[in-house]
């Protein structure tokens, strides 16, 4: 190609490519050299089942989402009150009985942990009443007649 | 010093102190420099790093750090900023003997050299601890070895031993292995003695592989994949873990974003050299077929890898346009300076413009010399966790930023840190026993840090929550 030509030529495509490139490389949220743990399991009648460090069983089949930053998807903890742990979204086929445990050290007794579930209609997060057992001990709540909830450990 | 080589010594002394300027002082997180933390650990500790295994970084990583400055991973670092250094230098050689002594062919290649050199993304890895410095290294080691090396023995082994040994560091240097069929730039199917002799070279280079299982059978603090077996072995250099992450999902999109990564690395001055280069007849047109495939093969594979950052595999693309860049400027040159002779001086102080300019705008973007976030993230960590404390982790950083102090600098020995995205793992499963004996492994599918939790309560357990950038640490005991 004579030289006047390649000029033009190359002149002409880096103008374009000026125009109408971007900065931005396309890719997933995230894949990184360490997998991703899980963020969803599927929810089969009656097993337990355990995503990150909480523990589900369901009534019926369904699904478990992790929310790793549950004031930025849902909102805030109560005023006094942090987030002591990812938070969970289940999903049930139809509607059942779903529940749900934490662990619950001394450490999380000292700053009065509870489960709480987040009210769609309220915009806020509620307190649910818990039952605390076993050794170790676990946290637990049983919440029933849903189709879904979000729910988290919160305290002080 | 004979004056031939002050060429590349000046490349060599000008990019290495200015990479030594803004590199990163120890473990760092910048310019996604997320994964030096397991290679620094991995060389640290004779151990096996993520796949594909990297066994010749890992050699010159552990040679790398016997040298007497700063930390592990500072010393480690240093190997990114020799590699990208010297190849630049290979880049100068390369251009100049594609020149064969023109007139300006000095300048033009110093320009090659700059341009690869002062690249943002070049100059980004060369500043933390990661393979890409050395890939940059060995792809214009293998391709100047393939447009001028001739035919004698001793040259087919060592071709093919450089091949073995790019293997040996990055799987991508699969797509050199047409280069092997290439003799003095010509295409030959030649001789089975050559051909036996450069296959032989491959082999040759490849034993490095065989340090994994060595070093897999030690039972080291890292060792991804436990490849003592050939399943096992296998799967670590095959990267089958990561094998789903091929997609074309993103193809036209990252199509327009590599058009903007050449503008961000060249400018539009840059990017017109090389794009002339390519299609002007004259500029020396029996060596484009070998620098258009480097440019090509690693530019589509970064189109289909669909991590978020690969991105990065386009460097080698860099090596590639800078090569044209130089050849762009040896033709514009030779035709404007003749005709204008008071054009010659104007164009040199242009270059050195051209080069202060870019070391004043790159600097910012890629200095990694004030990034302490990995740093301060780990004293937090290993300053407030508790005594025998299993600590949790899911991403890169706060993995591998905690396996380099827990491992590699033998910080906090009672503590346990256990990566949740790895507990489906078998292999990873039996490190964490011979890591941690007193750790109790509950025999659950889908093991999940609830069960380990209530496996070991007499240990505190830690995990972060929320932005993965403030990773606040809670702490809790039984």
């Amino acid at each position: 190609m004579k030289r006047k030509y390649s000029i033009s030529i190359a002149v002409a495509l880096t103008a374009i490519l000026v125009v109408v490139s971007t900065a931005v490389w396309a890719g997933p949220n995230r894949q990184g050299t360490v997998p991703v743990p899980p963020d969803e399991v599927e929810l089969i009648a009656n097993t337990t089942v355990s995503l990150g460090t909480v523990e589900i069983t369901s009534s019926v089949a369904g699904k478990a989402i992790r929310v790793k930053d549950p004031e930025k998807d849902f909102g805030p903890a109560p005023e006094g009150l942090n987030f002591l742990t990812d938070a969970v979204t289940v999903v049930l086929s139809k509607e059942g009985e779903v529940k749900v445990c934490y662990p619950y050290p001394q450490d999380t007794e000292e700053k009065d942990g509870n489960i709480y579930k987040w009210d769609k209609d309220a915009e806020e997060w509620t307190l649910l009443k818990s039952t605390i057992s076993g050794d170790p001990k676990q946290i637990c709540i049983v919440d029933k007649g849903i189709t879904d909830g979000t729910y988290s450990l919160i305290g002080k | 010093m004979n004056i031939k080589h002050i060429p590349p010594f000046l490349i060599f002394v000008s990019l290495f102190s200015l990479y030594s300027y803004t590199l990163a002082p120890g473990i760092s997180w910048a310019n996604g420099g997320a994964d030096g933390g397991d290679l620094i650990a991995a060389a640290a500790v004779n151990g096996v790093p993520h796949p594909t295994g990297y066994p010749l970084y890992m050699l010159l990583a552990k040679l790398f750090q016997f040298i007497p400055i700063g930390d592990l991973a500072y010393r480690t670092n240093l190997l990114s900023a020799c590699c990208t250094g010297l190849a630049s230098i290979m880049i100068y050689f390369t251009v100049n003997h594609i020149l064969l002594k023109e007139k300006f062919s000095i300048i033009s290649s110093l320009v090659a050299a700059f341009a690869f050199g002062l690249s943002p993304l070049v100059w980004s890895q060369a500043v933390v601890a990661e393979v890409y410095g050395l890939q940059s290294l060995l792809t214009i080691i293998i391709l100047y070895q393939t447009l001028f090396w001739g035919n004698k023995t001793p040259d087919n082994l060592i071709r093919g031993t450089c091949l073995g040994l790019g293997l040996g560091n990055h799987i991508t240097t699969i797509f050199l292995i047409p280069f092997l069929l290439i003799e003095n730039n010509k295409v030959e199917f030649f001789s089975n003695s050559k051909l036996s002799l450069r296959i032989l070279g491959v082999l040759l280079g490849l034993s490095v592989y065989l340090i994994l299982p060595f070093r897999a059978m030690n039972n080291p603090e890292i060792n991804w994949n436990d490849p003592v077996t050939f399943n096992s072995f296998f799967q670590l250099i095959s990267g089958k873990i990561y094998q789903s992450y091929f997609s074309t999902q993103f193809i036209f999109d990252r199509i327009r974003a590599w058009g903007g990564i050449l503008i961000e690395q060249f400018g539009a001055l840059g990017v017109f050299s090389g794009i002339f280069a390519l299609l002007h007849n004259q500029t020396h047109k029996k060596y484009k077929l070998p620098i258009f495939w480097i440019f090509i093969s690693y530019g589509a594979f970064s189109l289909i890898y669909a991590s978020h950052d690969s991105y990065i595999y386009l460097i080698q693309t860099i090596v590639a346009f800078s090569l044209w860049i130089g050849l762009g400027f040896q033709n514009l040159i030779s035709f404007i300076v003749p005709r204008w002779d008071f054009a010659k001086t104007g164009l040199y102080l242009l270059l050195v413009i051209l080069i202060v300019r870019q070391v004043l705008i790159v600097t910012p973007k890629v200095d990694a010399s004030n990034d302490n976030r990995a740093i301060e993230f780990a004293n937090q960590v290993l300053r407030t966790s508790p005594e025998n404390a299993i600590i949790f982790t899911g991403d890169d950083q706060s993995t591998f930023t905690l396996w380099y102090y827990h491992y590699a600098e033998k910080q906090r020995p009672d503590i346990m840190v256990i990566s949740e995205g790895l507990l489906e793992y078998e292999w990873y499963l039996r490190t964490l026993e011979n890591n941690y004996p007193t750790l109790s492994i509950p025999t659950e599918n889908n093991l999940s840090s609830f069960d380990l939790i209530q496996s070991n309560k007499d240990n505190p357990y830690c995990f972060f929550i929320g932005n993965p950038e403030t990773l606040d640490i809670n702490c809790y005991r039984y």
